[in-house]
């Protein structure tokens, strides 16, 4: 049935039998495809256009006896130009070709956009008849397609579509017939008149004959689209273009364009009516945005969404922490120290493999359900559309407090790494936002902290880790507030500046989707933690072997080394946050953590596992790999059971100073774990926590900082930063001390009130002195 | 007034500004709103600014790969004058909008 094709000489798609050629044209996506198939059905052929490998679908169709031929036109945007050879294509067969009838597929859910190219159509001169299509989706949008009005606008048939669905099949075919028969008269639209006389004055120096073609060159010449090699033509255009300008004062450039968007805007007002009833997701989207983007409801409805996300991600990942933990322990421990043994290796070697290593790898991939969880649930959150909607509450608040609200955006969006979020300050044009955005940046909760943050959790807080991780991350965020407002009141006076965003639709967010950007996520943080854990577990295996003695460096036990020394030494600066000075491990964790956060975790480890390498050796010459495997399946019923039993009693706040119930209930088997259980009461690890949190970003965020800002903020950042730290770390045991040692408790409180105190003065001093640098320098430069 | 001329006005007084906001501002869809823009920006009066996303712009993602943002930056417009020289907005631009954006 397929009655035409290209031939190879040139732009012949004219139907070869004579048939009338009725040409589908319109923008890209306004359903052309879709519109040709439900004309055609099976009738089509499919090929390339002469001389571009564009593909050329024709076919026929026929209605009430009448067959005509079909060409389905690659999409185009506007008949002056643009585009690639697909756009041309379609360009030149509209302009150039023999085409009975045009039927322009407009998308009426975006039916302004589409009538641009409807008012070049027109121009064409050639018979057109408009399919409104969508308009299921403009109806959703709470749009009536006005048919009738439009038509008579217009002057040319307008028939409503659902082409998707087959909707309004027959109508087409009938007026399809109808307009072959009896060619419509449409009602060109017409450019102001200085313009016209432009065109008309162009167009007699060119020498096409006056058809559309000479028309629309005309207009490309006037638009500056084109050039012509003679010279008489291009004196015509500039006469014109002068000629114009001085008329209107306007280009005559612009004066074209302006009248296609105006007709398009006022034509679109016409044809679509609001019925103010909008389709549901629209209805959704309305509400929701009227709760979430509330002035007063926005921010605590963001941190009720947050603080959701990790009571479940924790609670539920908690059901197989046991598993993975106890699965792992049992073969990357005790398996492969066995098989090391039986490999004949020493034992000093078994023990740095076993404990380093894989003490390492069961670390890491313990945390790989709450881990992994959270992530899924900041992906889904993250797909749905409510980050943006959480950064923008969160810009309005800060903004109320004189803060640049673009600052927490970039950490909102996925929590992720601080220093992709330094750098993404660079966009912020105002110097004095793009500084306070960097200095928040080192406080929000990165992934690597969220390592040692489920560390704690499972030992100290395994009933509510995730309100402790919660916490954590609001305190960060607060840290970060209070940072911004008081150096944006001090150090960096000035107003705030808006700032530009853009909102999605909300959207229910695929699995897929979700599922791939939470293992990705996943995949990249467990292979990056995991690689620096094993690494630093087995340097730090090594190192703890090596100490200062009467007789210089020399092999000593674990805490007569050097590293234990070191430690020591410094513990008594961490003692007023609780550390105590037996327990250096962690004050070496904190030291080796400056370089990047996972390494604390990983100190911890490799320390542990050798303070406990002689116990090991023991599992790893009876090793019950197959009964550790079984047990640790075990615990996922149990865990599950009390998950359930736990929905019903969520808070268990009460457990904070309970150091014993909650070590007992940690149950943790690993050394690492247990020996944390050891160290800390639960409110020492939540001081050790938010020094954690507070004190120096990573050696990758120090020197993203030092590119930002340069070495003297970076300086202050990371300063500030261990200072706000131990103040924190140090209030916060103290005020959970107060008890023991009233008086002590209030001397450590009123030294850091006092500290930060001076701190304001000393800022607000050089704020000053800035401000009347900038003053006499005229020039504004704060970075 | 015509729409592509209220365009004008309206980033000519911000500076910068997003095809959303222009928008919103001036009841148009954000498409067409973009396409006027967009012949300001041909015409050589404003500059079309690509804004990555912020956690991303980096470049670090490939590295770190934990800011989880994996959608493309929206457009900015800017418009050129002396005058506009220091913008008066900044920007840190999330996803492109759609249509139907609120």
């Amino acid at each position: 049935m397929v009655k035409s094709c290209h031939t190879p000489g040139g732009a012949a798609v004219a139907d070869a039998a004579g048939l009338p050629v009725v040409a589908l044209a319109g923008n890209p996506n306004s359903g052309k495809t879709t519109v040709f198939n439900l004309l055609t059905g099976a009738h089509q052929h499919v090929g390339n256009w002469p001389g571009v490998t564009v593909e050329q679908r024709s076919g026929t169709a026929s209605t009430g006896g009448r067959k005509f031929s079909v060409i389905d036109l690659p999409g185009v945007y506007s008949l002056l130009g643009g585009g690639g050879a697909d756009q041309g294509v379609a360009r030149n067969f509209l302009l150039d070709e023999r085409v009975d009838l045009i039927v322009d597929i407009v998308d009426a859910s975006n039916l302004e956009r589409h009538l641009a190219l409807t008012f070049e159509l027109l121009e064409t001169g050639k018979p057109l008849l408009l399919a409104l299509n969508m308009v299921d989706e403009a109806q959703a949008l709470g749009l009536e397609p006005q048919v009738q009005a439009l038509a008579e606008h217009l002057g040319v048939p307008v028939v409503a579509l659902v082409a998707r669905k087959g909707k309004g099949r027959q109508a087409l075919l009938a007026a399809i017939a109808q307009a072959l028969q009896q060619p419509p008269r449409a009602q060109v639209p017409a450019y102001p008149d200085a313009v016209e006389q432009a065109i008309a004055a162009v167009g007699a120096t060119l020498e096409a004959a006056p058809t559309a073609k000479r028309r629309f060159d005309a207009l490309r010449l006037l638009e500056g689209l084109a050039a012509s090699p003679r010279p008489q033509v291009q004196a015509a255009v500039h006469a014109a273009q002068s000629q114009v300008l001085a008329q209107t004062g306007e280009d005559v450039a612009d004066l074209v364009a302006a009248a296609r968007f105006g007709w398009a805007h006022q034509l679109a007002a016409i044809a679509l009516q609001r019925t103010g009833r909008m389709g549901l997701r629209h209805r959704v989207t309305d509400v929701l945005d009227r709760l979430v983007l509330n002035e007063w409801l926005g921010m605590p409805i963001f941190l009720l969404v947050l603080y959701l996300v990790f009571i479940v991600s924790f609670s539920a990942g908690k059901v197989f922490i046991d598993f993975f933990d106890q699965a792992s322990s049992a073969l990357f421990i005790a398996g492969l120290g066995h098989l090391l043994l039986q490999a004949g290796l020493p034992d000093w070697l078994v023990s740095m493999a076993a404990g380093g290593v894989g003490g390492g790898v069961n670390l890491v991939v313990s945390f790989i359900p709450p881990i992994g969880l959270t992530f899924l649930f900041l992906a889904f959150l993250d797909d749905s559309g409510y980050m943006a909607r959480a950064a923008y509450a969160m810009d309005r608040f800060m903004r109320r407090l004189g803060l640049p609200g673009n600052a927490l955006v970039p950490m909102v969006i996925g929590f992720g790494c601080n220093v992709p979020a330094i750098m993404g300050s660079r966009i912020i044009e105002d110097p004095r936002g793009r500084l306070l955005t960097v200095l928040m940046q080192p406080f929000m909760s990165c992934s690597a902290r969220l390592t040692i943050y489920m560390a704690f959790a499972v030992v100290f807080f395994r009933d509510n880790g995730g309100q402790v991780v919660f916490l954590l991350y609001v305190l960060g965020i607060a840290v970060a507030l209070l940072t911004a407002w008081m150096l944006g009141r001090t150090a960096v006076p000035g107003e705030p500046m808006p700032f530009v965003m853009e909102l999605p639709p909300y959207r229910l967010p695929s699995a897929r989707s979700v599922a791939l950007q939470a293992w990705q996520r996943l995949k990249v943080f467990v292979l990056r933690v995991g690689k620096v854990i094993v690494a630093i577990g087995v340097v730090l295996f090594v190192l703890p072997g090596i100490g200062w003695t009467s007789d210089g460096l020399r092999a000593t036990p674990i805490d007569q080394s050097l590293l234990a020394q070191g430690s020591k030494a410094i513990a008594p600066v961490f003692a007023p946050m609780g550390i105590r000075r037996d327990e250096w491990p962690a004050v070496s964790a904190l030291l080796a953590g400056a370089a990047a956060k996972e390494i604390v975790i990983g100190t911890l480890n490799g320390i542990y596992q050798r303070q406990n390498a002689a116990d090991l050796m023991a599992t790893y010459r009876h090793p019950d790999v197959g009964d550790k495997l079984l047990q640790a399946v075990q615990t996922i019923p149990d865990n599950a059971r009390a998950f359930l039993g736990g929905l019903a009693d969520p808070l268990h706040l009460h457990e904070l100073q309970d150091s014993q119930a909650a070590t007992q209930a940690s149950g943790a088997t690993h050394e690492t774990l247990a020996g944390l259980a050891r160290m800390f009461t639960p409110l020492s690890a939540f001081a050790y926590l938010v020094f954690v949190l507070l004190y120096v970003p990573c050696a990758s965020t120090m020197g993203a900082l030092r590119r930002e800002v340069g070495w003297g903020w970076m300086t202050f950042s990371v300063l500030y930063g261990v200072g706000t730290a131990w103040a924190a770390a140090t209030v916060i045991y103290q005020v959970g001390t107060f008890a023991i040692h009233p008086q002590g408790s209030v001397a450590w409180i009123a030294a850091c009130i006092a500290a930060f105190a001076l701190l304001v003065v000393a800022l607000r001093q050089y704020g000053r002195r800035a401000e009347q640098r900038t003053a006499a320098a005229g020039l504004e430069s704060l970075v | 007034m015509n729409p592509l001329f209220a365009v004008r006005d309206s980033l000519r007084a911000a500076g910068l500004a997003g095809a959303a906001e222009i928008a919103a501002q001036l009841q148009v869809p954000a498409e067409v709103a973009a396409d006027m823009l967009d012949h300001w920006v041909r015409r050589g009066l404003a500059e079309r600014l690509e804004a990555q996303p912020a956690s991303c712009s980096s470049g670090a993602c490939a590295r770190c790969g934990l800011c989880g943002t994996r959608t493309p930056g929206a457009v900015l417009y800017r418009w050129r004058t002396p005058a506009n020289a220091t913008p008066r907005t900044a920007a840190i631009t999330l996803r492109s909008v759609s249509a139907t954006s609120p």
